[in-house]
């Protein structure tokens, strides 16, 4: 049987499993909510974990997505509290399950970005050169020596809601008029030099295979310093993109030192011709990949899962 | 139309120098994309899900 860890509204699970359900193949989408609803769940401990007969049968899991699925109406104390043991429990869970095939074990998924960074650098890549600080001359001596710097959270940003409207935050240029408005220490924020684009990459990886495309985001001062302010009227053109044999075997390199067997990979392609590693999400969205690619790439992961599920069956 | 937004809106000023740097630059998100027909924002963008739940 396949696993398949996701969470509500994902489309690239509802397209997966449609052709899960095509090829009439045997699969089980599990999300959170599930392990206190609807399925036995019993794991024993002892002088090793051991899961109930419900799950044994699974031959390969794939972790889209896993959250733990948020409570509304809650005293805030005791919804930090259930986030935190459910977390420890799908931590364990998931540890009980260590002996089949993962694309994308969840322990590993939550890698840190300046991880990223520095594993991507081992692994042979440029990354664009970065700091941490907290106060203002280091912070006015790196953009002196850089030239032109951008600013972005040292993890993820999450929305914030104010008078009824929702509020993001993007990736964004620093310059001299802004540094000297800060004060002498602020909170510790992470800088890093602007890379002069010639376009951007993203790369869906999945098991060795690489499936590029290109953005063209330099050409619009919208979509210049952050792709993801999109414009509307005129979108960013996207096609289809061969990255070099050197790129594909660092980025594969990287992978597998960072424990992910698939994520999109966020590059850019320097006016200097060189390729800059910014990072890995491995529970990114790819269906702009594959639709503007025509990859087809909820159909290629189904048919992997499918082969591999086979090929243990017939084993067993 | 996209609106900017300055942290003292929203913050008491005392807390504002809490505030990692990225933070000083909120930019309203525009949910008008969800009627286009640009199926590739529609799915990139997580921000949907929130906005219409």
């Amino acid at each position: 049987m396949i696993l398949l860890l996701s969470e509500d509204g994902d489309k690239i699970t509802d397209i997966v499993v449609d052709w899960l359900n095509y090829y009439k193949s045997d699969f089980l989408v599990l999300k959170s909510k599930n392990l206190y609803n609807s399925i036995p769940t019993n794991i024993k401990v002892s002088d090793k974990l051991e899961i109930n007969d419900f799950f044994s049968n699974i031959n390969i899991a794939w972790c889209r997505r896993w959250s733990i699925d948020n409570y509304e109406n809650i005293n805030k104390d005791i919804k930090v509290n259930i986030i935190s043991e459910l977390n420890h429990f799908s931590s364990i869970f998931f540890e009980s399950l260590k002996n089949i095939e993962w694309i994308n074990h969840p322990n590993f998924t939550k890698i840190k970005k300046i991880d990223q960074l520095l594993i991507a650098k081992k692994s042979g890549l440029n990354i664009p050169d970065t700091i941490i600080t907290n106060n203002r001359i280091e912070l006015q001596d790196f953009c002196n020596n850089k030239g032109r710097i951008i600013t972005k959270p040292i993890e993820s940003s999450s929305e914030i809601i104010f008078d009824n409207d929702l509020y993001v935050s993007y990736t964004n240029r620093l310059d001299d008029t802004i540094i000297k408005k800060l004060p002498e220490y602020f909170a510790p924020s992470l800088f890093q030099e602007e890379v002069n684009k010639e376009f951007e990459i993203r790369v869906f990886y999945f098991n060795e295979m690489i499936y590029s495309m290109a953005i063209f985001s330099q050409l619009d001062s919208k979509t210049l310093i952050d792709h993801k302010k999109y414009n509307k009227e005129k979108p960013n053109r996207k096609v289809a993109y061969n990255i070099p044999k050197f790129l594909r075997r660092s980025i594969v390199k990287f992978m597998k030192k960072s424990n992910l067997q698939t994520g999109v990979i966020d590059i850019v392609k320097s006016k200097n011709g060189k390729f800059y590693f910014l990072e890995v999400n491995p529970v990114g969205q790819f269906n702009d990949i594959s639709i503007n690619c025509n990859y087809n790439l909820e159909k290629i992961i189904a048919e992997y899962l499918i082969e591999k599920d086979e090929k243990k069956n017939r084993v067993n | 139309m996209k609106k900017k937004i300055e942290l003292t809106e929203i913050l008491d000023n005392a807390y504002i120098n809490y505030c990692p740097i990225y933070l000083y630059f909120l930019e309203s998100f525009e949910v008008t994309g969800f009627i286009s027909n640009d199926i590739n924002e529609l799915y990139d963008n997580k921000f949907f899900e929130c906005v219409l739940s």
